[in-house]
């Protein structure tokens, strides 16, 4: 059917349909409360101020468990907190405000094996024979949309997909003894520290 | 929904299909009028796919419920009684934790109509599988003057770490159902996942177009996605599309001027015409 298109520009206004969900996408910049954090922070490891015991929920310091986060951890391998890391994992710019401390610190020590199904990864084998993992973004009867692991934008039309699915991510290791409780508690403090502003 | 006497206002009858409401499902659907095979004989009714994720059958000169079907994922409901008041489940209400509840707030279906084809004999709705959890939150706030007041404060619970990813098990799509019994016929997916629902805000995910079926057979309607499709109606095979750009959230219109017939459809913040050479 060849159409005869004409557009008629106007502006549609929002209908009210009721109270908006208070839900929003993570990737933003950590704000000054988090920078004050850290300054906070590194002036207490300059006055020689060291963590408590490993009971002490948030004793440890967390611009020590951030030199960790971003380097031996490995953990933006699969994480992002703020603008960096991978898109593989659970993003955790706002884990502190979603997770308490021993939540979080019994994630390090014992994560779970299996994945939930919201961390699932999207794998796509092309017609061309191109295989494609990552996080699947959106998907209609035409097109898909993911993520790469290298957190670029990719879409496929249908037509060039051979296969489609959804595969487990690779499994958290476990920190225990891996690294000392006082690592351990360094981490859990910056983590406890990822806040994002308040959502409106 | 109610049944008034259009000379004098009188109210003839009315249906509730949510008492006690607690989540958002208000009865802004659009009722259908048709005459269809009930038990042997023809009847007069009306066929109404309501938010709360039930199509509901009533007789449309005494309001008398005849039938209530789940066409979405429910899990609020443990049964009618005989005179259609919903029997809700323990799990049916919100708390301070959080219940997790099918269908979500936007329901299984929202203010966009549905249709009757009666050379089919089908009903048609776009249908929302959904979920969500609904909290009450704190205590009750202080009012200030010229701020924003809603009644209760916020309260601050414990979510699962945030992720990006589309899942499969939440998408919008038109469902064919028999008018009789709501059973299914068929489905035509239009859109999945919410994922999207926090870049551009609550109006991707909360529906698609309206449902516009034809004498010829065709049955128009669109999403999120900004797909404009013509399905067969009885089948739900895909005739044609066109990508328009912008979600699609209200219904497909024809219309004829001068013998000559076309089809509009709102996308975005544009009207597109459409019509044959």
């Amino acid at each position: 059917m060849r159409a005869i298109v004409s557009l008629f520009l106007g502006y549609a206004e929002r209908p009210s349909i009721g109270p908006l969900h208070a839900r929003s996408i993570s990737l933003r910049r950590p704000g000054l409360a988090l920078c004050l954090l850290l300054m906070t922070a590194q002036a207490a490891v300059v006055l020689g101020q060291t963590s408590t015991s490993a009971s002490d929920p948030i004793s440890g310091n967390p611009a020590a468990g951030k030199l960790i986060f971003d380097g031996p951890g490995k953990c933006l391998s699969c994480h992002r907190a703020g603008a960096s890391g991978s898109v593989i994992g659970p993003n955790l710019s706002n884990i502190g405000a979603q997770l308490p401390p021993d939540r979080l610190r019994q994630w390090l020590l014992n994560p779970p094996q299996k994945a939930a199904p919201e961390s699932r990864l999207y794998e796509i084998v092309t017609r061309s024979g191109r295989t494609v993992r990552g996080k699947l973004l959106n998907q209609d009867p035409f097109s898909l949309q993911m993520l790469d692991s290298s957190g670029q934008l990719v879409s496929f039309s249908r037509s060039q997909v051979r296969e489609a699915r959804f595969v487990d991510p690779p499994s958290m290791p476990s920190y225990q003894g891996k690294l000392a409780n006082a690592r351990i508690d360094d981490l859990v403090a910056y983590l406890a520290s990822l806040r994002l502003p308040d959502e409106q | 929904m109610v049944a008034l006497d259009a000379t004098t206002g009188k109210l003839k009858w009315y249906y509730q299909a949510n008492p006690h409401n607690e989540f958002d499902w208000d009865a802004v659907q659009t009722p259908v009028l048709a005459t269809i095979n009930w038990k042997g004989k023809p009847r007069k009714v009306i066929l109404w796919a309501d938010r709360n994720g039930f199509y509901y059958v009533l007789d449309r000169n005494t309001g008398r419920f005849l039938l209530a079907k789940a066409f979405v994922k429910q899990t609020w409901n443990d049964g009618f009684t005989a005179q259609g008041r919903p029997i809700l489940t323990p799990a049916a209400k919100s708390s301070t934790t959080g219940t997790l509840i099918y269908p979500d707030n936007q329901g299984g279906t929202n203010w966009f109509a549905p249709s009757f084809d009666p050379q089919t004999g089908l009903f048609y709705v776009n249908a929302r599988e959904s979920y969500s959890t609904l909290f009450v939150k704190g205590d009750v706030k202080e009012y200030v003057d010229g701020a924003r007041y809603d009644g209760r404060g916020q309260v601050r619970v414990e979510k699962a770490p945030m992720v990006m990813g589309a899942n499969d098990d939440e998408y919008a799509a038109v469902r064919a159902l028999d008018p009789a019994t709501g059973t299914l016929r068929w489905q035509y997916k239009l859109d999945w996942g919410n994922s999207l629902h926090t870049f551009y805000g609550w109006q991707t995910s909360a529906g698609a177009a309206g449902i516009l079926t034809t004498a010829g057979g065709v049955l128009f309607t669109g999403g999120r996605e900004g797909h404009f499709v013509a399905l067969d109606a009885r089948n739900g095979a895909l005739l044609w599309k066109a990508d328009l750009g912008g979600p699609m959230i209200m219904d497909p219109i024809t219309y004829a001027v001068d013998g000559r017939q076309y089809v509009a459809i709102n996308a975005g913040n544009c009207l597109f015409v459409f019509g044959l050479r």
